[in-house]
């Protein structure tokens, strides 16, 4: 079975509805399917390279301080916590993690059905949807759940494997596959540029006129991109102060692109494929299948692959720290702070979303995946600091 | 202090005198801390006497017993303390930046082509909690901030941080309260530092507390300004840009500037561990874990500890302990006491539709921004503080959680600033019962008594606070009928951002709580950041 990432369905809230959220959060949907393709309740994603030029812009913003030691270390680096509108009974999570309250081992959404004797906690789980054929595995990580030092009590072996298809090993796979060799497109390039000079003050005043020029234009025609230069729109030169975020760019709207598909809101995926098209492309990095020893993508903070939030611990698999799942108890105080908030208590997953989601974040170690000696050109700036300490 | 907007600057202290005073904001309850401090009349005290300058918490542990060791600077501080760079955390330091170009040196904000960066160091949590298992207790529990100044020696090469005055609050284990603390050099170089201790009275007069290491006695005097009570309203801890994008912080949306890299000295070491300058380390510090910090820290000030009852400001306001009473913490339910700032990143603030409070349970969620025009920045919404309040009053069961609903639906489009809900405060608490268990009946029958001005005569708002105001049993469907009926709304207004003129108009709305919020501090020492107009 081939999973990949696409996502089924969305829906749109405006024309120019850059990174666009769902304007109302899934607290109020039917009953949980676990089957997990489903996404109905999706942000909306681009509809033109220009729109996509900006979600890209937002969520290489959005990394940007992470930035050196994700290239020096090789990795990826996104939040466990999706965007506003993603989480709910309907839907886990879809940033290769997710997530839900547990009370005496069991979900629950609403703080009510909560066992006022027992801890109430936030689980995360990356551990992915195919990480092994059958039930064996997730009974085994469920029996070592219910254990004294984690849930102390039954839990659900349903609970511990991601349900959603697009959090699998194999979508992850394919995703890095899809985004090596990608082919450049003209069109996106100067969308890119475009939509830069777009939001660059100094071009304040042709921010509108540029958005006309460029959006659902395409710009690989000489005359219409001739028109954007005149507005201000162009190319930067490498010595320019926004080529990196340019050629990042650029790489994240090969998501748009990839042959089996990637979805452009998240988080995960347009990141992902910004880094490996740049290493590829630029370093001629290759990478090959994420190996089955890997369980799931690796749970930790922005400052440290090995820490997580204050008042998280790892599930303890086989008396080790396990890091593709963790437990976050969440204090009696804040628990009295449920019953009072009419926008959690019906909703415990965007509370867990909230509370923890946004500073649990995920590690994709792509240098553990990257073809011995690929990573051969050390020229560009991007190359000198992504190669440092490629396999070699 | 925390809130990186001291209310007085270096410049103002010295031209008054009053440098050894400082900027700092206070509070205490009066708990064991203040035994022995019944007679006020002397300016001084025997220094046997220390826990008049001592509450019970990290500062007093360290200090109390040796005042031989305070602290000349931040350097020593941080070593003493072993916070900052001397916290034994390996991934954070825990020292949180704010990039500035302002100042306050004239006692008024101005800007400067400077880099002025400000710095929240929190007390180093390496894992130990308090007896409620709070997570971030040793994170919370001891807060300092360093500031920067244009004036001070080094700050024309690229030092600008003032080092040798460390403001501290530091969480009292009885009163659930803030300490607030100055460390500072004596005047011999060779002695220990001078320990102010500043204090929030029941009466509303903030006295200081002065140990000199050339004095045998502790000073005792009443504070003629109103001090860091001019920023701290509440005197708990603040933060404007609390929330995702942390506009101007060092977090994962924001890297330091470049010209970050002319920084030099102590002040480069400091700001360099929110993220490295130079990329010899992978330490970081960041604004979305400092959020996290200060919204515990607000939740025990507010609550105080479970394991202490009575304890937290608002129990201490019930009690007689803080200024104020049940009466004036309402008016957080009405009008606003303090302001938060939200600004647009990947998506608009709510608060620019609806007020959140008056919807909850609807899951609105924050619509896209659009891209090429981002805005608002930095528009004043309601503050924690005030939603922490609230949460309080309701947890004590003073206020039920309905009728605070109601009395947010009075306004439904204004979290903040809302003359319709704010004018009605003064009447609701008129002959508020003493008896605290009748304070939500009052209130009950004061908006019951007025519910066709208020809330119309018809409609799914009057039908739902008919039925919040009544408890009545199908209140969850009289919800989801309000909230269909919101929900409409709001992806109309939502639309807006979509065309010229819906921008204007929305920029407008930020535009007027910009200029409220400016009225509403109109002082020189205040607690608001820098905001500028909407264009």
């Amino acid at each position: 079975m081939t999973f990949v990432r696409s996502a089924a369905g969305t829906f749109s809230v405006g024309f120019f509805s850059m990174f666009a959220v769902a304007l109302m959060g899934p607290g109020c949907e039917s009953d949980e399917t676990e089957t997990g393709d489903e996404q109905n309740v999706v942000p909306t994603g681009s509809d033109t390279p220009f729109e996509l030029a900006g979600l890209c812009q937002e969520n290489i913003q959005r990394h940007i301080t992470v930035r050196p030691q994700e290239l020096t270390d090789g990795v990826v680096r996104w939040q466990c916590g999706d965007r506003p509108g993603v989480d709910g009974i309907d839907d886990r999570g879809q940033e290769y993690c997710e997530y839900f309250a547990v009370s005496n081992g069991k979900r629950v959404d609403n703080f009510a059905d909560a066992d006022p004797a027992k801890p109430l906690a936030c689980f995360f789980t990356s551990v992915y949807l195919d990480v092994a054929p059958g039930t064996t595995r997730d009974a085994a990580l469920a029996t070592a759940l219910g254990k004294k030092e984690n849930l102390n009590a039954k839990v659900d072996k349903g609970l511990v494997r991601m349900k959603g298809q697009f959090n699998s090993r194999g979508a992850a796979t394919t995703l890095v596959s899809d985004s090596v060799g990608v082919a450049k497109d003209k069109n996106d390039e100067r969308q890119a540029a475009c939509f830069l000079a777009s939001i660059d003050p100094a071009n304040k005043a042709n921010a509108e006129k540029l958005k006309d020029a460029c959006n659902g234009k395409d710009l690989s025609v000489t005359s219409a991109w001739t028109k954007a230069t005149k507005l201000g729109a162009k190319i930067p030169k490498t010595t320019a102060t926004n080529y990196e975020m340019y050629k990042d760019t650029v790489a994240c709207m090969s998501v748009g692109r990839l042959a089996s598909g990637g979805v452009d809101w998240r988080m995960s995926d347009p990141h992902i494929t910004q880094v490996v098209v740049r290493a590829n492309d630029e370093c001629g990095c290759t990478y090959g299948a994420l190996p089955e020893s890997l369980e799931g993508f690796l749970q930790g903070t922005w400052s440290s692959k090995d820490q997580l939030p204050a008042g998280c611990r790892r599930a303890k698999v086989d008396g080790a720290d396990y890091q593709q799942m963790t437990i976050c108890e969440i204090p009696a105080a804040e628990r009295s702070d449920l019953e009072t908030s009419l926008d959690y208590s019906e909703n415990l997953q965007a509370f867990c979303n909230e509370r923890f989601g946004k500073d649990i974040v995920l590690t994709a170690p792509l240098r553990a995946v990257e073809t011995k000696g690929s990573c051969s050109k050390t020229t560009s700036a991007f190359c000198k600091e992504f190669t440092k300490n490629a396999v070699k | 202090m925390i809130s990186l907007r001291a209310s007085l600057s270096l410049r103002f202290l010295l031209s008054k005198g009053l440098l050894s005073l400082a900027s700092l904001a206070i509070v205490t309850a009066l708990g064991s801390g203040c035994e022995g401090e019944t007679a006020e009349t002397g300016d001084e005290q025997n220094v046997a006497e220390t826990k008049g300058l001592f509450g019970d918490d990290r500062v007093a542990d360290v200090l109390a017993k040796d005042l031989t060791k305070v602290p000349k600077n931040f350097q020593e501080f941080e070593k003493l303390f072993g916070v900052g760079r001397s916290c034994k955390r390996t991934d954070s330091k825990e020292i949180y930046v704010v990039e500035e170009s302002t100042t306050r040196a004239t006692g008024e904000l101005e800007e400067t082509d400077m880099l002025l960066p400000r710095a929240v160091i929190t007390g180093c949590n390496t894992g130990e909690m308090n007896p409620e298992g709070e997570p971030l207790y040793q994170s919370y529990s001891l807060l300092t901030a360093l500031f920067s100044s244009p004036d001070v020696p080094g700050a024309k090469k690229g030092d600008p941080m003032v080092f040798d005055r460390v403001e501290v609050m530091a969480l009292d284990r009885v009163t659930g309260l803030y300490n607030f603390y100055v460390m500072t050099p004596s005047k011999d170089p060779k002695a220990p530092g001078i320990l102010q201790r500043i204090q929030l009275r029941p009466d509303n007069t903030v006295f200081v507390y002065t140990k000199d290491p050339a004095k045998k006695t502790i000073s005792k005097k009443k504070s003629t300004d109103r001090m860091c009570n001019n920023c701290h309203v509440k005197m708990g801890p603040l933060m404007n840009e609390m929330h995702e994008p942390w506009t101007n912080w060092v977090s994962t949306h924001k890297d330091l500037p470049e010209t970050a890299d002319g920084l030099t000295g102590e002040t480069r070491s400091i700001v360099s561990e929110a993220v490295s300058i130079d990329g010899k380390h992978n330490r970081l510090s960041l604004a979305n874990d400092l959020e996290k910090t200060m919204m515990a820290a607000m939740r025990v000030w507010n609550e105080g500890q479970l394991s202490i009852p009575g304890s937290g400001f608002v129990q201490a306001t019930i009690d007689g302990d803080q200024p104020g009473d049940t009466k004036g913490m309402l008016s957080s339910l009405f009008c606003q006491n303090e302001l938060q700032y939200a600004s647009a990143f990947g998506t608009v603030p709510v608060e620019l539709f609806v007020d959140p409070g008056a919807v909850a349970g609807g899951s609105f969620q924050p619509p896209s921004a659009y891209s090429i025009d981002l805005f608002p920045l930095l528009m004043p919404v309601r503050s924690e503080m005030d939603k922490r309040i609230e949460t309080a009053l309701l947890k004590k069961k003073i206020v039920k959680q309905n009728t605070a609903i109601a009395i947010r639906l009075v306004d439904e489009k204004n979290d903040i600033f809302s003359k319709a809900r704010c004018d009605l405060y003064a009447t609701a608490v008129e002959k508020l019962p003493a008896d605290e268990t009748k304070v939500d009946a009052h209130l009950r029958t004061f908006l019951s008594d007025k519910l066709d001005r208020l809330y119309g005569k018809t409609g799914a708002r009057r039908d739902y606070v008919n039925g919040l105001l009544s408890d009545a049993a199908d209140l969850k469907t009289k919800r989801a009928a309000y909230l269909a009926e919101m929900t409409t709304f709001y992806k109309a207004d939502v639309a807006k951002l979509q065309t010229g003129e819906g921008r204007s108009q929305l920029k407008a709305r930020s535009q007027a709580r910009k200029d409220a919020a400016r009225a509403m501090f109109d002082r020189d020492a205040n607690p608001m950041p820098l905001i500028h107009d909407e264009e």
